[in-house]
């Protein structure tokens, strides 16, 4: 699976409290899974095969409803809102999957 | 870019937070689903770092700091050798890279507009093309470096390179001492646009 | 032209302000203005890159220093427009529902006519002088060097001389250089010892000092 050029763009290019966070014109990414969540959000928009701005959208809904909240806090958020959405997945699903993992990682 | 080192290792487990815990299950979720494959992620992280942003000009001063012979071809041919790494286009046909030493500091600035090596270092920031910075840079380099955070002591020779031809300029700034053991990749990682321009140290 | 835009030592414009983990493009607009000046089939349409400098350097002084650098690209790209026919002023001021401020018209211009040079004039260690000439079109020789001395610190190759290529299509290219200047040589003996200039300049612009 390789990245559309054009939709690398775009995603690059947001403005205003969407805007990815940089420092030096880099991206920031202050943990591993921001990075990860950065490239799930990609992925499951092509893979989904839908424009990048119905992430976007709920991208800025969150950051709106969340006022101070850590930029990719709102993104893994985001993507969330947008799977349950698109019938990828469900709520209880994801509450399960996050059970295991504390589990595992305990 | 920048990231910590990776907290997989389970030999140290540190406690996820929950932002955590809830990005790692829905990555599991999404990949057993068949929505994103792990390569891809991967993929994509470093492909940002790439195609947008300094990380070009990153990776050909980084080269430069561990290979001599490379170093020299990029002196004497800035385009060529930057080429030789995959990098060139608009506003970049031209390049010449010039060398920080303890005695040299060397900044980039276009006074007539605000000409930047686009292949290199992406597109320019806002304060690269301000008023204040084209206007002061060729007159008082030592205080405005200063003021941007470089205090470059009065021994050290500034030279000002204003981009107003065709040629675009990209500073090789000195290899941070302490980083012997690092790798071209690592340093790449290390290196910030401002250092490229001039307006900082890496 | 001896415009606002040529600001290389001018005093007054206060700190530089960095704005911390800055976008690449601040509003939406901005993106879309930077595709349509690199990339669009429109851009093909109003000439050269020095044409469109100029085009910038032509907008109202007051205009030019209020405007964001994309807004500048926007005014140049409309001005060429509507002065190549390809859109009218009345179009563009009906669409944007209000104003739509232009550069202003281009003065009657001299355009030079430079001998066709591809063996350089000068060699690297040349001392050479800027020559105090003040074309009222485009040129890429910044005030703050103009009857300075220097000396040539590369030769670049040839390159279409902007003070041509902005106004005309002949054929024009020039060998153009890499010069220094002393820091005292431009700001007086106030200024440090130890800091150089580095201006590149076509050959159009210097003569033997």
């Amino acid at each position: 699976m390789t990245i559309e050029r054009g939709a690398a763009a775009e995603v690059a290019q947001m403005a205003g409290p969407a805007a990815l966070p940089r420092r030096n014109g880099e991206l920031v990414f202050e943990a591993p899974w921001q990075g990860r969540a950065f490239g799930m959000a990609l992925g499951v928009v092509q893979r989904l095969g839908i424009p990048w701005r119905e992430f976007q959208q709920r991208l800025i809904a969150e950051i709106g409803a969340r006022p101070g909240a850590p930029y990719y806090d709102c993104w893994l958020a985001a993507l969330e809102r947008l799977v349950v959405e698109r019938g990828v997945t469900s709520l209880a699903e994801v509450a399960a999957a996050q059970r295991r993992v504390r589990h595992e990682s305990s | 870019m920048s990231a910590p080192e990776d907290d997989r290792d389970h030999h140290h487990p540190a406690p996820m937070s929950d932002v955590e815990v809830r990005a790692r299950a829905l990555e599991e979720l999404l990949r057993e689903k068949g929505l994103v494959d792990e390569g891809f992620i991967d993929a994509v992280v470093s492909a940002y770092a790439n195609d947008i942003g300094p990380m070009n000009g990153a990776r050909v001063v980084a080269r430069a700091w561990v290979d001599a012979e490379y170093k020299k071809r990029l002196l004497a041919d800035a385009t060529a050798a930057i080429a030789e790494l995959g990098y060139g286009g608009p506003q970049g046909e031209h390049m010449v890279v010039v060398e920080n030493t303890p005695k040299v500091h060397n900044v980039v600035v276009c006074t007539l507009c605000s000409c930047y090596p686009w292949p290199v270092l992406g597109l320019p920031p806002r304060w690269y093309k301000s008023a204040a910075y084209r206007s002061r840079m060729v007159r008082e380099p030592r205080v405005l470096l200063r003021e941007m955070g470089l205090d470059l002591p009065e021994s050290v020779e500034i030279r000002v390179w204003d981009s107003s031809a065709e040629i675009r300029y990209l500073v090789l700034p000195e290899r941070p001492a302490g980083t012997e053991g690092l790798d071209a990749e690592a340093l790449a990682s290390r290196l910030t646009r401002d250092a490229m321009i001039g307006t900082a140290r890496p | 032209m001896n415009g606002l835009h040529d600001m290389g030592g001018m005093d007054g414009f206060g700190p530089v302000e960095v704005e911390a983990g800055e976008p690449v493009f601040h509003h939406a607009w901005e993106r879309r203005v930077f595709g349509l000046v690199a990339a669009s089939a429109a851009r093909r349409r109003i000439g050269t890159t020095d044409a469109f400098r100029f085009a910038i350097e032509r907008m109202e002084p007051s205009h030019y220093l209020r405007a964001s650098y994309y807004e500048r690209w926007l005014t140049a790209m409309a001005t060429l427009l509507v002065e190549h026919g390809v859109l009218t002023r009345d179009e563009l001021v009906g669409r944007a529902g209000g104003s739509f401020p232009l550069s202003r018209p281009a003065p009657l211009l001299r355009i030079p006519e430079p001998a066709p040079a591809a063996t350089p004039r000068f060699a690297v260690g040349s001392a050479v002088r800027v020559r105090n000439e003040h074309p009222r079109g485009h040129t890429r020789c910044p005030r703050y060097v103009r009857g300075r001395r220097g000396t040539v610190g590369r030769v670049d190759g040839v390159f279409p001389l902007p003070d041509v290529a902005a106004h005309d299509d002949r054929p024009c290219a020039e060998p153009a250089y890499g010069v220094r200047f002393p820091a005292r040589e431009l700001w007086g003996d106030a200024a440090a010892a130890n800091e150089t200039i580095h201006v590149d300049l076509w050959e159009s612009y210097l003569e033997p000092a």
